[in-house]
């Protein structure tokens, strides 16, 4: 057994220290990467650590700056136990995080097992579905939730967001109340179909990892398994799916940290903290800030966990 | 007397069935993409009657410009348009530059602490912004490193309303994403074989010189995709500019300030909920129109791209 040889980074040479080659690499390396590590020290570690002293604190600003009268832990009691919306918004947001990020998955995969055949005007199939990732991000984002244009335009009266009277969602509801279809699956159905509005809207970055990832699967490797008989089905699960997996962890964690971040939904933690920054109430947004942080690290973490056992590493 | 071959009809009835299911499917899904956009565009051309005319739901009666004109004016669309798409290029750039140079130092070095530095600038993606704004915003208004500026100038100086912390952002990879785009040229960049590299010595190349003239005309498929990228979220971007740039002139802030502009142009009892719709969507499609244009040109290279540039490995 080949023992590994560590390379060390400075050399004694007659009683100075002087750098090896790995040690003279290995400062190359930090310079091109001094860029990180000035962006992290103060534009990304110093904020944080002042955010989390503001969250334990309450901010009061004036002309020169700003005071911190320190008040312990109550910013964080005050949210779980005191503060009317924090806890259903988070719950509501959790909920939709752990509806919306499946479907997107399966969607993006599906669809970009679709993109990657070669078929006439795939190009334009393909632009098609980059499209949201250019234009619904945002301002454009935010003006399609404040927008009632649908609602304008098809006269309904129910109130809700933009996505929800999309698309003939009024017509179609109205449409089964006719039939005589009961009136919970009318909303559960007419709910569907906003969320496929925002599961396409969701998808465009994931498709593209998608995409690539499964360029990467060999061809020879479908050829040689038709040769030896296997179906289509076969080939999916057995070959497709495991050389995707790294892939899918990689989109599956974008796509947690995407629909936690969206500004999609106005009854969104993002709004809401918003609101709570805009009443000059920074201690307390700075605290839920840390605990909706600490919410997602935690499911991240998890789901991540969880997905690399399954993960085939194929190099 | 010809046998009719099954396998074969029923191949060709196959793939007949996959085409019809295929184009169903894109259409279906198209529709839902482009029916949004068709939408607005419709909307920025009705007049006011048109919403409340029963009979008309999606293409206006009487196309209007009055629309255009009013979003155009009361966005200021000329200067904003132009220091949106100055602020959009440069932190295009400058992301293209940083995401570069750090994902090739991660990509093609050896450091103590690699790892730990690429899991912390992950890290960076997911942290929310809201957590990091507040305290940012403090230290861009009373800016002072160390305590220089006080001794010169007497006063602190403040950068909001300045490109500077967009500046700051986007070169020092701190910027939405930027991360994304550094995670982005690791991959290209550990695709490289190492044999181009050792070439390069031979020739008498330093680090420095290899990465300028070797690496990063070979790295243009990510560079375009990257550049795509941040050039469009910069140029919608509202989180960060709507704190730092508040009284500067930019489409997306401005297009956010739209309504209240106009209402207080017009007077709060011409406005209500319809007019306000039909204006945002005006703004919109203004505001996305430079970008689908440009998107158009780019995209087969984009797209390509993602196929060549090898961003997952």
């Amino acid at each position: 057994m080949k023992k590994q040889i560590k390379n060390s980074l400075t050399r004694k040479v007659n009683g100075k220290r002087h750098l090896t080659l790995t040690g003279r690499k290995a400062v190359t390396g930090l310079k091109f990467i001094s860029p990180l590590l000035i962006g992290l020290l103060f534009f990304f570690g110093v904020p944080l650590i002042q955010s989390f002293i503001f969250s334990v604190g309450e901010i009061k600003t004036n002309s020169t700056g700003y005071t911190i009268d320190y008040i312990g832990f109550a910013n964080y009691k005050n949210i779980f136990f005191k503060h009317a919306s924090f806890i259903p918004t988070f719950v509501r947001t959790l909920k939709d995080v752990v509806w919306n990020v499946p479907l997107i998955l399966i969607f993006s995969f599906f669809v970009s097992v679709l993109l990657n055949q070669k078929f006439k005007g795939r190009m334009l199939a393909r632009a098609l579905f980059f499209l949201p990732v250019v234009i619904n991000c945002g301002i454009i984002l935010k003006i399609e939730n404040i927008s009632y244009m649908e609602t304008a335009l098809f006269h309904s009266g129910a109130e809700g967001t933009a996505m929800s009277n999309m698309l003939g969602g009024v017509q179609l509801s109205e449409y089964l109340m006719k039939l005589g279809i009961a009136d919970s699956l009318i909303s559960y159905l007419t709910e569907a179909l906003a969320q496929v509005y925002s599961i396409i809207n969701a998808s465009g970055v994931q498709i593209l990892i998608l995409i690539a990832a499964l360029q990467t699967i060999p061809e020879s490797l479908f050829e040689a398994s038709s040769i030896e008989g296997a179906t289509a089905w076969e080939n999916f699960w057995k070959i497709t799916f495991p050389m995707v997996s790294p892939y899918i962890l990689v989109t599956t964690v974008y796509t947690i940290i995407d629909s936690f971040l969206r500004v999609d939904n106005s009854q969104n933690m993002s709004a809401l903290i918003d609101t709570t920054v805009d009443n000059m109430n920074y201690g307390l947004a700075a605290s839920m800030a840390w605990i909706y942080f600490i919410a997602i690290g935690a499911i991240l973490g998890i789901v991540a966990f969880v997905i690399s056992r399954y993960v085939a590493y194929t190099d | 007397m010809k046998k009719i071959d099954g396998y074969a009809l029923k191949r060709r009835l196959g793939g007949i069935g996959i085409f019809i299911m295929r184009t169903v499917f894109l259409l279906g899904i198209g529709f839902y993409i482009l029916y949004p956009l068709f939408l607005k565009v419709m909307a920025a051309f009705m007049s006011e009657a048109d919403i409340y005319d029963a009979t008309v739901s999606v293409v206006p009666k009487t196309i209007t410009f009055d629309n255009f004109k009013t979003v155009f004016e009361t966005m200021n669309f000329p200067a904003a348009f132009a220091n949106t798409l100055f602020l959009s290029a440069m932190v295009m750039i400058f992301q293209i530059i940083s995401s570069m140079l750090v994902g090739y130092g991660f990509g093609k070095f050896d450091f103590p602490c690699k790892n730990l530095l690429f899991v912390l600038g992950i890290f960076t993606l997911i942290v929310p912004p809201q957590i990091i704004i507040f305290p940012l915003y403090l230290n861009y208004v009373n800016f002072d490193i160390f305590g220089i500026f006080t001794a010169i100038n007497g006063e602190k100086l403040s950068f909001i309303n300045t490109y500077w912390p967009f500046v700051f952002s986007s070169l020092f990879c701190t910027g939405t994403q930027g991360m994304m785009f550094v995670y982005m040229f690791r991959q290209y960049f550990r695709g490289v074989p190492k044999e181009i590299e050792e070439a390069a010595r031979v020739d008498g190349a330093g680090e420095f010189k290899t990465f300028i003239r070797i690496m990063m005309p070979s790295a243009t498929s990510v560079t375009v995709c990257v550049a795509v990228l941040s050039f469009v979220w910069q140029w919608n971007d509202i989180f960060w500019t709507s704190r730092y740039l508040r009284g500067t002139e930019l489409l997306s802030v401005n297009l956010y300030s739209l309504t209240t502009d106009v209402t207080s142009k017009i007077g709060a009892s011409n406005i209500n909920l319809a007019y306000e719709s039909i204006l945002n969507s005006t703004g919109a499609v203004m505001v996305i129109l430079p970008l689908v244009l440009a998107y158009l040109f780019v995209q087969k290279g984009f797209i390509q791209s993602v196929e060549r540039s090898g961003i997952v490995g």
